[in-house]
């Protein structure tokens, strides 16, 4: 049990020394920067800067868990690290587990240097400390860890690029679904063609639900009940995730 | 580390376990989640669109697209009417923003009517929409009481929207004071004071009932000082400061209370009006966001 | 005593190992073959990252996919690939701690490194570390454990003569800790220098195991390796 500590402590310590991950960040902490100009010519209501804010830490740390997720497990496996760790008495579970854990605090760190310059954005804009912002931007963090689960998943039978177009795919997919559903209801489609979208809406990562933003933004806060579910869902849609990871890596020749 | 047959076959009904599981608590979020409002209207299916497209950014997208729309309203000084499309577009994105909405109850009427004969029409249809839809915002309700008194001469209307923007969440203090004294004149009391009985008999609601109560005796509280005032002068030749001589020389047992909180005061003209530097307890004392 | 029992690795057109039977009780064994002969994927069953498609491994009686096993032994990859972007001294650490209950102090660490020569480099990261630092490194990642066995698979790979003169010196030093080697190898000098056994692979099979001398038998270990090889394939259809 130890080993998937060290393992994850090492995968944090090294991908924290890669400059792509700075420049995402950076990248992330500019985009910040400019919702504040943004908001003193043009958008000027609060909910706006908010949503921009909000919106920009989702999509910058969707970014870093893309990259994180389908480089970081294929990385080791392809260039061989793994012999050192594997001839070890380390199981090939510890180290997959070990991988996740430690990506999702490479995440977590990234989110940090965001959320804080987030906070401070809405701070200075308005005087106010934006918690549901930060509850929000948990919410997202737990849809990134998902995204990284179904990441670290592909990469155990595919490459990086392979595993970035299936992860690309599937989160589009994750949060298309949903509406999809809806706007099949409402053009009235029927029969087979209902009952796919329909196993297609549950089978799939429904990533709706992790949304919080538009919560956060109209200053709603979220009924505990949806928050345990989603919590719930994440909680059980990585164990499978992660199982079936292991289940593959297990048998991989390397 | 040969795998058994067995270990394989529970291993798939785990799965299988784990799935059902998945799917029963998506099951159970739908049937618990809130719902925000929905997209409605004529831009349905393209809105629809872009929400499917945009990954879970819609505010910010609904955000985004305002900005560019926003200038689009002096194009309709030229007779370029893609505001109102685009608008709709933008509240379809996002129905709660209430930016937007508002933003359109104060300028479209703005727009001379040979170039734009429809504004107010418009105005007043988006202001509906968004007093249903946005997040409570005082100031759509409020633009909207100015559009029927100013452009559509319909007091009664104004009267009753100056009361919604009174009573939303958030706002300013001198929105609220104007909008419950609005039409307290002397010279316009009575009007005011027909309409609200109007809307209080005609209507069923108990809640508009009580309201329209409340100012009914806001002004009539208002006329009783006023005629008070009237009979001190006749007594002593000249109107009094304030409306507590009224009760020391008897004229009056007592100050009436007033439903919004407000202190009367007696002008020097001898008419009845509000202390504008005192403001109700109940009155917000923080300004909007 | 390690114990091969009819080890058969099958891919699904190649029989990579085949029906490998063999008993090794000495302290240096040397697996003697060309380059694709299986040297290295027997080498990958015995430490636990490769499975078998049939037959076993068992070392001192128990099977050696014992998680136990793992603790007492020490492995160092063909072309071992590190972390580049760690410090020699971080990745020895790390390795360590993969064995519940490390944590040594950095003493032991600086010893070991000394030991492989790459002391003075222990704080650069490895990227910057040429073929035979990586080479020392990975026989020192190797011993972090105080292993009783050892499986190298060719050690002495890219280092220069002087290099390949120290790591067969600390070999010689471990044999006289009384620990065993496993080495694979294609270079016969080595054999003939350290090795007090040796096992030819050809092709997945072994030809011959046993002293390096009986296998000479006077003649230049080339020669008869060359022999032994084509008799081989004159044997195969």
């Amino acid at each position: 049990m130890r080993n998937i500590f060290v393992i994850a402590k090492n995968t944090l310590k090294l991908e924290v020394r890669d400059k792509i991950l700075y420049g995402i960040i950076i990248f992330g902490l500019l985009y910040i920067f400019f919702t504040l100009f943004l908001s003193d010519l043009v958008l000027q209501e609060l909910p706006m800067v908010k949503s921009f804010g909000l919106t920009g830490i989702f999509f910058f740390n969707a970014i870093i868990a893309l990259f994180l997720g389908t480089t970081s497990f294929f990385k080791d496996v392809d260039r061989k690290v793994v012999y050192f760790i594997l001839s070890k008495p380390v199981s090939r579970a510890q180290f997959v587990l070990g991988k996740f854990f430690g990506l999702c605090l490479v995440l977590l760190f990234a989110s940090v240097i965001l959320s804080v310059a987030y906070i401070g954005l809405i701070l200075y804009e308005h005087g106010g400390f934006d918690a549901l912002g930060l509850l929000a931007i948990a919410m997202q963090f737990l849809e990134m860890a998902l995204f990284l689960a179904f990441a670290i998943f592909v990469s155990t039978f595919s490459s990086s690029l392979l595993s970035i177009v299936y992860t690309s795919g599937v989160f589009f997919l994750g949060h298309v679904v949903s509406t999809l559903l809806a706007a099949a209801k409402q053009i009235g489609l029927g029969g087979i063609k209902l009952m796919l979208v329909e196993i297609l809406y549950y089978i799939f990562p429904n990533l709706e639900k992790f949304d919080a933003r538009d919560l956060a933004i109209h200053a709603v806060a979220m009924p505990f009940t949806s928050f345990a579910l989603a919590v719930a869902y994440a909680g059980v849609y990585i164990i499978i995730l992660l199982s079936a990871a292991i289940w593959i890596f297990d048998k991989k020749e390397i | 580390m040969a795998i058994t047959r067995s270990s394989q076959f529970s291993k798939v009904v785990i799965f299988v376990l784990l799935f059902l599981l998945v799917i029963l608590l998506q099951y159970e979020y739908d049937v618990t989640k809130m719902t925000l409002p929905a997209s409605s209207g004529a831009s349905g299916v393209s809105s629809l669109m872009v929400r499917m497209a945009d990954l879970g950014f819609h505010p910010a997208v609904g955000s985004f697209l305002w900005a560019t729309t926003m200038p689009e309203i002096l194009d309709l000084f030229r007779d370029k009417t893609e505001y109102l499309s685009d608008v709709a577009f933008v509240n379809a994105v996002d129905p709660k923003m209430s930016y937007p909405y508002a933003f359109s109850v104060l300028t479209l009427p703005a727009v001379p009517s040979n170039v734009f004969p429809d504004g107010l029409k418009d105005a007043i249809a988006i202001g509906n929409q968004g007093l249903q839809s946005a997040d409570p915002d005082w100031r759509i309700a409020y633009y909207m009481a100015m559009d029927y008194y100013l452009g559509l001469n319909d007091k009664k209307d104004a009267l009753l929207y100056f009361d919604i923007a009174a009573r939303t969440p958030g706002v300013p203090q001198f929105a609220e004071r104007f909008s419950l004294n609005f039409g307290i004149g002397s010279n316009e009391r009575e009007t005011t004071k027909e309409l609200w009985t109007t809307i209080r008999d005609s209507t069923n609601d108990e809640f508009t009932k009580e309201r329209a109560q409340m100012y009914i005796d806001h002004l009539d509280d208002l006329d009783t000082i006023q005629a008070a005032a009237v009979q001190y002068k006749q007594q002593y030749g000249a109107y009094p400061t304030s409306p507590s001589e009224l009760v020391t020389k008897g004229i009056l047992p007592a100050i009436p209370q007033d439903p919004f909180g407000f202190t009367f005061v007696i002008n020097k003209d001898g008419t009845s009006g509000i202390d504008l530097t005192k403001l109700p307890q109940s009155i917000s004392t923080e300004p909007a966001q | 005593m390690v114990e091969f029992s009819h080890l058969t690795k099958a891919y699904k057109k190649r029989v990579v190992v085949d029906d490998f039977t063999l008993s090794v009780d000495v302290p240096i064994f040397g697996f003697l073959g060309q380059n694709g002969a299986g040297k290295t994927t027997i080498m990958k069953i015995i430490v636990g990252l490769l499975a078998p498609t049939s037959g076993t491994i068992t070392i001192d009686g128990s099977l050696a996919t014992h998680p136990i096993f793992k603790k007492k032994i020490g492995y160092m990859p063909e072309t071992p690939y590190f972390y580049e972007r760690m410090t020699g001294m971080e990745f020895l650490r790390f390795c360590d701690e993969l064995f519940e209950g490390g944590g040594n102090a950095t003493a032991h660490y600086d010893a070991l490194l000394k030991k492989v020569g790459i002391y003075g480099a222990r704080d650069y990261e490895i990227r910057t570390y040429s073929k035979g630092m990586r080479q020392r490194l990975g026989f020192a990642q190797a011993l972090v454990n105080d292993p009783e066995y050892l499986f190298l698979d060719e050690p002495l790979d890219g280092l220069d003569p002087i290099g390949r003169r120290e790591m067969k010196e600390v070999m010689l030093d471990l044999k006289k800790e009384g620990r065993r080697i496993f080495l694979n190898t294609h270079i016969l000098y080595d054999v003939e220098e350290i090795c007090d056994e040796v096992g030819i692979i050809h092709q997945g099979k072994l030809l011959y195991a046993g002293s390096v001398k009986e296998f000479c038998a006077g003649k230049p270990l080339e020669e008869r390796f060359v022999e032994v090889v084509e008799e081989r394939e004159k044997q195969t259809p």
